[in-house]
């Protein structure tokens, strides 16, 4: 079998001294987890939907294009002003912020208004080999073995973004991480970011990508993150990107006592998405939270796999993912609840509402429940179907047409988990795009 | 008393039906080879249409692997140890129950449904699988005059050729999966069922399964085609003496329903489930599936599980014609070592389909129980309807519960519900019951007998008795 032309890259773009290095100890820590990296993506390959995890996930249209690598690189220069119409969108909404951002590539942080106790950090070899923190967060959580994009990033990994938020830190401007990129022939960037939260800290992290140019740009994002004792981090992703990007991004959280972790999927246009979710509940306590809004269209496609691992016992989850799918459009949930056997006491509860718009639109959703404890109580629900006819005829023995009571039903649906979040400006922001989506501002204005 | 004086008690509590019957059997050698397909075929006098049907399944078999996906874990079984052809010797050839064998009569008796008693007070026929040949068929001729056939399937082969041959393998093909091209190659005997047009059958049809020799397999194979406007309503039974190896059990079951007509299986499964150390016990690898061919016709599966070692099976139907129904009713109870991955599948293709799927798993001990249901709604099937709810009930802190749903919707029209709870039984309860001066052991076997209510009552009325004693004797001691 001939090597796949996205093997064939990874292998070229990693260095004949990382890949030969023979004792971990004798290299550098980074070296030794991108030779993991490689190793780990050569061996399982480009997934197929025979893979359990990749049932439903098609990466055969683009996966195999010509793709060149646009490595993330720091770069002292100021941050330009050229930015997408869709990034200056959430910018704006987010009124004062910490603005980060990687255009095709080259990170431009603008570090002028971050707080004290607020770090934003080049990911170096250095820094890996002497910021215990940093080397403890790195590789942890991400499934280098088992997520074969995990592995492919990790393979490419020279730099990256640290957000270190000191003990009992409140970081009141949210920070916003903007991946720009402009592609005329099909590009590759993998970004990674570490989000170190030390005790007592609390955030709002938003991720947005945005892509212009005709060509493809396939973006492998990893995130990590080690929230410690009573921090509380709340992380948004938003996809709301032209047609052109192909977005493939696994977060992981570690989550210490008292501590929550907080996760919106936020997938409003984009072609192809897929975001990968595991939560570690890993000491007493501890709690995550995880919403997810997809409003998809034409043959746009989402996939949301999570996975909450409850280690320990007295923690909470609580899960609400929403779709609505018009079109040709597919959308996948796979969700799973795991209670390993100590996690006594455990609730979780997890559920999963889709509701179709076109005849041609599909949802597969798998929303699993592992449990190896018995003083728990976990539920889950999922539920596909279409707007309640009794509800339209509702509205409609009001005076209000068809259409109206559709579009407002339609927006109802999703804003419950739109309104989760708490940031007021991005909050706006959302139902504003899913009303645009649905066709329905003028009637909700 | 503390968990473990309870837990204790459980594992005191022996498989009751764990004795052999000393009747003189002919058994083949063990392993498989083309020889052993051909020789059941010529010992079964089949056409030779079906020797070929069975050996290319053989050859089907031989290239395909054993599935591997399923959450239960156990040694791998070596197919050449296997007996795959055990009868008893002297076939009776009876008209009447009296001249059965006394010691096969006696078998029966120990398992507590004596084929006298049902057959003057429930007016159930009975055909009985002892190991693999049907030994005897009650009420046949009453069943004729309706033009009923119910008989074994070999008898089927020679008596009514085409109906077989127009059937067998249209709803499990034979190169469906590894188990069901096993038993396609070497099925020794089964039940085969014709209800004619408008017919109600008026008795429920029963048979029960038994396994016996040592190291023998069991291959049934069981074909039941209701024709349009019938019903039929037809239950399995199943236990399996007390044996240190463990034995194979790879049926397939095939359902035919044609416009209008419904067909409803009952299984109450309580095959020996190995020892407290998971020694022995059976492993029951099942295909069974059901095909809504026509309009308006009705499937629905009844299971009482809480017997194997480890219960691999997963009833399905699909709901090929219009305003067709599918159901699933399923009560699975795991103790000690005991592994089960059982569910259904249900594929909408017909317009306004509807299916209804109620799981209901108990764990107990150190066992591991997992519901796997697939509801697929295929672009064609406008307006299909689909309800599932899986529960799960935890008793003891070593054992699991886990779910694995799949929900593939096409088709916008479509309403597809599922929902799925686990927990323990709430110390809430337990006191009420308790303050009552119900002690916890009666509390607990009250609240699962509440909690699978839902599935027992879908159980013709003799199977719901068994059952319900099944289940207290199943997780008799084991306090959460």
């Amino acid at each position: 079998m001939s090597t796949h032309p996205l093997v064939e890259l990874a292998q070229r773009l990693v260095p004949a001294h990382v890949v030969s290095g023979d004792v971990e100890s004798s290299d550098g820590r980074l070296d030794a987890l991108r030779r993991e990296g490689l190793r780990e993506f050569v061996r399982m390959g480009i997934p197929t939907t025979r893979h359990e995890e990749w049932k439903y996930t098609n990466l055969f249209p683009f996966i195999g294009l010509d793709y060149s690598y646009a490595p993330v690189r720091w770069s002292e220069r100021a941050a330009s002003t050229d930015a997408r119409t869709s990034m200056t969108e959430v910018a704006s909404a987010l009124g004062q912020h910490i603005s980060i951002r990687i255009v095709d590539g080259v990170v431009e942080a603008n570090l002028t208004n971050v707080p004290d106790g607020v770090d934003i950090l080049e990911l170096t070899s250095d820094i890996v080999e002497n910021d215990k923190d940093v080397a403890r967060t790195l590789g942890s959580g991400a499934p280098i073995g088992s997520h074969p994009f995990v592995a492919l990033n990790t393979a490419l990994l020279e730099s990256g973004i640290v957000i270190r938020l000191r003990k009992g830190v409140q970081c009141e401007l949210p920070i916003h991480l903007s991946v720009e990129t402009t592609a005329n022939a099909s590009t590759l960037i993998a970004p990674r970011l570490l989000i170190i939260a030390e005790e007592g800290a609390e955030a709002d992290i938003i991720h947005s990508s945005h892509t212009s140019g005709g060509a493809t740009v396939l973006d492998v994002t990893v995130v990590e993150a080690s929230i410690a004792a009573t921090a509380h981090i709340r992380y948004y992703k938003i996809a709301d990107d032209s047609d052109a990007s192909r977005s493939i991004s696994s977060v992981t959280a570690d989550v210490h006592r008292d501590a929550t972790f907080t996760s919106h999927a936020l997938s409003i246009g984009g072609r192809f998405v897929r975001n990968d979710l595991a939560i570690r509940l890993c000491e007493p306590s501890s709690q995550g939270f995880l919403y997810g809004v997809s409003l998809l269209a034409q043959s746009e496609y989402t996939d949301n796999h999570t996975v909450v691992d409850h280690m320990v016992p007295h923690c909470h989850s609580e899960e609400l993912y929403k779709g609505i799918y018009d079109g040709s459009s597919t959308g996948v949930f796979n969700g799973k609840i795991y209670v390993r056997p100590q996690a006594q006491k455990t609730t979780a509860y997890q559920s999963n509402h889709t509701l179709l718009l076109s005849s041609k639109a599909q949802v597969q959703a798998k929303p699993q429940l592992e449990i190896w404890a018995d003083d728990v109580k976990c539920s889950h629900g999922a539920t596909m179907g279409q707007v309640d006819d009794e509800a339209i005829f509702y509205f409609r023995s009001r005076g209000i047409d068809e259409a109206t009571a559709k579009a407002l039903l339609t927006y109802a649906f999703v804003s419950e988990v739109a309104e989760k979040i708490s940031l007021e400006g991005l909050r706006e922001l959302v139902m504003r795009r899913i009303a645009r989506r649905l066709s329905a501002e003028s009637i909700l204005a | 008393m503390d968990q473990q004086t309870l837990l204790d008690e459980v594992v005191g509590s022996e498989y009751k039906y764990g004795f052999t019957s000393d009747i003189e059997q002919e058994l083949l050698p063990k392993g498989l080879s083309e020889d052993v397909v051909r020789f059941i075929s010529a010992r079964k006098n089949e056409p030779e249409w079906m020797l070929e049907w069975r050996l290319k399944a053989y050859q089907q078999w031989k290239t395909m692997k054993e599935p591997t996906w399923p959450n239960v874990d156990y040694p791998p079984v070596d197919f050449q140890d296997i007996i795959y052809w055990a009868a008893p010797k002297k076939k009776p050839e009876l008209s009447s129950i009296d001249e059965v064998d006394p010691e096969l009569l006696a078998t029966f008796e120990k398992l507590g449904i004596p084929l006298e008693e049902q057959k003057v007070l429930a007016g159930v026929a009975v055909d009985v699988v002892f190991d693999s040949v049907s030994v005897k068929t009650t009420f046949q001729d009453k069943l004729a005059e309706l033009g009923i056939i119910f008989c074994p399937i070999s008898e089927a082969l020679e008596s009514h050729p085409e109906l077989v041959r127009q059937y067998i393998g249209s709803v499990v093909p034979p190169n469906d999966n590894f188990y069901a091209a096993l038993n396609s190659a070497v099925f020794s005997d089964g039940s085969f069922v014709y209800i004619p047009k408008g017919v109600r059958c008026p008795i429920e049809l029963s048979t029960y399964f038994r396994i016996n020799a040592r190291n023998s397999g069991q291959f049934e194979r069981t074909l039941i085609i209701a024709d349009e406007g019938s019903y039929v309503s037809y239950l399995e039974g199943c236990t399996a003496p007390q044996r240190d190896e463990n034995q194979l059990h790879a049926a397939v079951v095939e359902l035919v329903a044609h416009d209008r007509a419904e067909i409803k299986y009952s299984t109450v499964q309580n095959w020996f489930p190995g020892d407290k150390d998971g020694k022995g016990g059976i492993y029951n690898f099942v295909t069974k599936r059901g095909i809504c061919a026509g309009v308006d016709s009705k499937i629905s599966w009844t299971q009482v599980e809480t017997g194997s070692a480890i219960t691999w099976k997963y009833p399905s139907v699909i709901l090929k014609g219009d305003n067709s129904i599918g159901e699933f009713y399923s009560v699975a109870v795991t103790n000690n070592k005991q592994q089960a991955d059982t569910g259904t599948k249900m594929i909408h293709i017909g317009r306004n389909t509807r299916s209804r799927i109620v799981s209901k798993g108990i764990s107990a001990g150190v066992s591991q129980n997992s519901y796997r249901g697939l509801v697929k709604v295929l672009p064609v099937a406008q307006g299909a309807r689909n309800f599932s709810q899986c529960d799960s009930l935890l008793i003891g802190d070593a054992c699991g519960a886990h779910t694995f749903p799949y929900l593939e919707v096409a088709n916008s029209t479509a309403t597809v519900e599922h929902e799925a709870t686990t927990s323990k039984i709430g110390e809430d309860m337990l006191f009420y019951c308790n303050q009552r001066g119900i002690d916890t052991e009666a509390a607990v076997a009250l609240i699962v007998n509440g909690y699978a209510r839902e599935v027992l009552n879908q159980l013709p009325m003799e199977f719901a008795v068994e059952a319900q004693k099944l289940l207290a004797i199943s997780l008799e001691g084991s306090v959460g």
